[in-house]
């Protein structure tokens, strides 16, 4: 439910992005978004599909996103671990002073589109 | 023409987390505590909101978020709390809230003499953990109700958390709710996290409840 709030944030940025930019239109919006969200992404593509015809330059777009897995670092003996279900405890060593690494994302990449200059 | 790939690499909300990080500020120099109670609809927040402002010398103010009605506004303003709703229905029916909408309630609100102020956050266990209101301190509400597995399905509130309070203990009897598999499982997301076990209806935890906002420093 909270999907529509973020494309909202996101298309704000790659609109400033796309309008400081020499590019004609936008084709794609990249985001990298960690599985630790919650986040679907049929229904961010369902509100980012409904957004961008509102806004000029991004009628076409795509939004393309990268989802990143649940890692954590143990801050004792600095192994990293790959979290299948969520425990945040070092697979190593059993301290659970770990530290989530990756999986926490929720970036803007990208934006790519057709430059006109050229 | 040509295909160009232009990067950009931000935080997504980084808008709601600068507006978020003023407002910590704000209180800070206010020296106003401000807490973020989220929770399940019907967990209890407002029955606690309550009973703390009945058993707490200090001043409280509640902003509530509801995406309709005022009932929860009505019932802590008739305990004599001052309280400010924000309904996000009319505006698209948000089922969190935004620190863009606590700064803009906060323009209406006088703070004088208040101590603790507390964001009634939209009952939904998803989306407010994702975004900061701005918060000194976090707190999740879970009835023992709502099943040990909660804290698993719904990592983030729990993980963005510095205390939880699991409510409604006086309906412990009645249950077959294992309570220490539900801690468990909120120590697998958030191993520091702080557990009050309270009843707004009894009046058990509630001690604890206060002690810990007593001691809670800005």
């Amino acid at each position: 439910m909270h999907e529509g709030a973020i494309v909202k944030s996101l298309l704000d940025i790659a609109n400033k992005s796309f309008t400081e930019s020499e590019l004609k239109e936008v084709n794609r919006v990249k985001v990298i978004i960690g599985k630790f969200h919650n986040i679907v992404n049929e229904v961010m593509e369902m509100h980012f599909d409904l957004m961008k015809k509102e806004i000029a330059g991004f009628e076409q777009a795509i939004l393309e996103i990268e989802e990143r897995d649940l890692i954590i670092q143990c801050r004792k003996c600095h192994k990293t671990t790959s979290l299948n279900d969520i425990n945040f405890a070092c697979s190593d060593c059993g301290s659970t002073d770990t530290e989530l690494i990756h999986g926490n994302e929720l970036y803007i990449a990208s934006i790519e589109g057709t430059d006109n200059t050229k | 023409m040509s295909q160009k790939e232009i990067k950009i690499m931000q935080k997504i909300l980084n808008v709601n987390d600068r507006i978020a990080d003023d407002l910590r500020t704000e209180m800070s120099k206010k020296g106003i505590v401000y807490i973020n109670l989220m929770s399940s609809p019907g967990s209890g927040k407002t029955k606690l909101l309550e009973k703390t402002a009945g058993a707490i010398r200090d001043k409280i103010f509640v902003i509530e978020g509801d995406i309709q009605t005022t009932l929860d506004a009505e019932r802590l303003a008739a305990a004599g709390v001052g309280v400010y709703q924000i309904n996000t229905g009319p505006f698209g029916g948000d089922c969190h809230l935004e620190a863009g909408w606590i700064r803009s309630a906060l323009e209406e609100i006088e703070l004088e003499n208040v101590k603790y102020l507390f964001v009634e956050n939209i009952g939904n266990l998803v989306c407010p953990a994702e975004f900061d209101v701005g918060a000194h301190i976090n707190v999740v509400v879970l009835s023992v109700t709502e099943g040990e597995e909660k804290p698993l399905k719904y990592p983030l509130a729990f993980r963005n958390s510095q205390l939880c309070l699991i409510s409604k203990t006086d309906l412990l009897p009645y249950l077959d709710i294992d309570l220490e598999m539900m801690k468990a499982n909120m120590r697998k997301i958030n191993p520091q996290i702080r557990i009050i076990e309270l009843s707004a209806k009894s009046g058990q935890g509630i001690q604890d409840w206060l002690d810990f906002l007593a001691e809670y420093k800005t």
